[in-house]
């Protein structure tokens, strides 16, 4: 997949700017707060609908504007597309793809993404949360049915919890049944997604490493022994959880047991990423995670999805950022951004645009 | 206007709790009773006064009806080895409507949503088991295709498998997010043969 050309209005700091894009590595070179950032999140804005920081609407509008459009072409083998978002302060949005009106699944049916940002160091620093996060939205990318079991799961969950509140001394919970359904099949789905991930992570960190190794363990709250493909033999062990932890789930009232208490272990080189690695090799199990997710998705969706990194090179030592470099052919089309020259990056191949007083400048 | 503003301003309240009335919807429809003639306003109260004093519920299957039994549980035409579980009253109303099936009826009375505060003992659980003897072969659950129709069709299928009886689930010919209610008859008709165990 390719973004062509984009056009901003009124979008965080950019008043009224296009641009036209290359086939692979589109460089976006600039001071510290010159709006690398606010770019990258404009062109997956335009092919997903949303933000990939998590961004509200509303925040994205340029100061003073009560509006922000986005447009962009994207090119899917040989069809073109022209994609625009639009949005006004009094909450309304618009999304139109070759001027006829569609809704953001038809964003997430046609065109796919990925991208890399400071925070998603937080996959191995942060809570188990973050960890949760990196797979749901992956899952859910390349599955609209795991979306639907994931929201099902958290309505599920919050009616057994309210029932936990109410009976102190009640009986059966009867949303166990609906919780166990519906758990269990996102349990499989994630071990399944994490067992591919795992394999080609640890490849992808394998090489920008020089051979330091990344393993990616799941740890799911339903005990489950190593060897668990079967989804009958889950929801047996769901339930006998379940009925384990019955008493002290009295006591505390809520869910002690399923996919919203799983956890990934990461280890590289043997040891405990998130209370044992440095920055620098938290950084590339990041970027070997995202690339991973990347193959993922391509494989799935048959399309190769866009590719954005915010700020990659940042604390990787030369040998890092050289073998990162050399990766990137295998990419159609990729959107870097960097706030330091990285000398490695400069090549005929790569079209480099200098951002700064809010505007775009190809090189 | 100083005195009758203090009924109208009644009759909009009580409109206003209606489902799906809000104040604005309930001053207009204050508003047409207002003008139209006396015979027809009254023949509207009427008809809800007679639902009040006439209309209960069937002891048996819990659908509303004039009859206790029913006249679904007394038509002796029916089948006696199949019962379909539903929610409410209107949504037995709409399945009927579909062809294709002959037998009997359940009535919950609603379904299982501790957020809601209504558990199992608030539904008419333990009246469906009662009814359960050796006539009886299958119970399809048509509760809603949302996540409490399926929790309480899960939770039901759990009760009442040990009976011995086959329990299938009507089948998700349904449109998505919608309720039972809407539904046409051609699409549950194909969504009643199209069930399946659980
Ligand atoms: N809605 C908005 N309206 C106007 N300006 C905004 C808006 N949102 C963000 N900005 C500004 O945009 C600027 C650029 O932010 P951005 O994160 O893109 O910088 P950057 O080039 O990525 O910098 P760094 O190298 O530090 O990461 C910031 O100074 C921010 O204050
Ligand atoms: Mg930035
Ligand atoms: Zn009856």
């Amino acid at each position: 997949m390719i973004v062509s050309s984009i056009k901003l209005t009124s979008f965080r700091n950019f008043e009224n700017v296009s641009a036209i894009f290359s086939d692979g590595a589109n460089i976006f070179f600039g001071k510290n707060g010159a709006g690398k950032s606010n770019l990258l999140e404009a062109i997956f804005l335009t092919l997903l609908g949303k933000s990939p920081r998590g961004a509200r609407d509303a925040v994205m509008v340029a100061e003073g504007a009560n509006f922000y459009r986005v447009e962009g072409e994207v090119r899917t083998g040989k069809q073109t597309q022209s994609v625009a978002i639009a949005y006004d302060t009094g909450g309304r949005k618009k999304i139109t793809i070759d001027k006829t009106p569609s809704r953001n699944s038809g964003l997430f049916e046609r065109f796919s993404a990925v991208s890399f940002g400071p925070t998603d160091l937080e996959i191995l620093s942060g809570p188990p949360s973050k960890r949760r996060e990196y797979i749901n939205i992956y899952l859910s990318q390349a599955s609209a049915k795991h979306l639907s079991y994931l929201s099902d799961y958290h309505k599920a969950l919050e009616q057994r919890n309210a029932f936990l509140r109410q009976n102190e001394y009640g009986g059966a919970n009867p949303y166990d049944e609906m919780v166990i359904e519906l758990g269990s099949q996102i349990t499989l789905q994630r071990k399944l997604f994490l067992e591919i991930i795992s394999g080609d992570a640890g490849e992808y960190h394998a090489n920008i490493s020089d051979g330091q190794n990344l393993k990616t363990a799941y740890t799911p709250s339903v005990e489950l022994n190593d060897d668990f493909g079967d989804i009958k033999l889950i929801k047996l062990q769901f339930e006998k959880t379940i009925g384990r932890l019955k008493e002290r789930e009295k006591i505390l009232q809520t869910s002690l047991v399923g996919p919203h208490r799983d956890d990934i272990d990461f280890y590289i080189n043997g040891r405990p990423a998130r209370t044992h690695a440095s920055q620098g090799e938290m950084r590339t199990a990041a970027i070997a995670l995202k690339l991973a997710v990347f193959d993922y998705l391509k494989r799935i969706q048959k399309i190769s999805p866009l590719l954005l990194l915010d700020e990659i090179f940042a604390e990787l030592d030369i040998s890092r950022r050289r073998k990162l470099i050399d990766s990137f052919g295998q990419f159609e089309q990729l959107f870097l951004t960097t706030a330091t020259d990285i000398p490695e990056l400069a090549s005929n191949e790569r079209k480099k645009f200098v951002i700064e007083n809010n505007s775009i400048n190809p090189e | 206007m100083f005195k009758s503003a203090e009924s109208v301003e009644r009759l909009i309240t009580q409109l206003s709790r209606l489902p799906g009335i809000g104040r604005k919807s309930a001053g207009r429809l204050a508003f047409y009773l207002l003008k139209i003639p006396k015979e027809e306003a009254l023949e509207l109260a009427q008809a809800i006064q007679d639902i009040k004093e006439k209309v209960g519920f069937c002891a048996i299957c819990n659908n509303i009806s004039e009859s206790d039994p029913c006249h679904i549980c007394s038509d002796s035409e029916r089948r006696n080895d199949v019962i379909c579980v539903v929610e409410e009253a209107v949504d037995l109303a709409a399945l009927d409507k579909a062809e294709g099936f002959g037998g009997r009826y359940h009535v919950l009375g609603g379904r299982i949503s501790p957020l809601d505060g209504i558990g199992p003992d608030d539904l008419k659980i333990k009246e469906l088991l009662a009814r359960i003897d050796d006539k009886v072969k299958e119970v399809i659950i048509a509760t809603n295709p949302n996540v409490e129709g399926e929790a309480t069709a899960l939770y039901l299928a759990k009760l009442l498998k040990p009976l011995g009886v086959k329990v299938t689930r009507i089948a998700r010919g349904l449109p998505v997010g919608s309720d039972l209610e809407y539904a046409d008859g051609v699409t549950l008709s194909r969504a009643l043969e199209g069930r399946q165990e659980i």
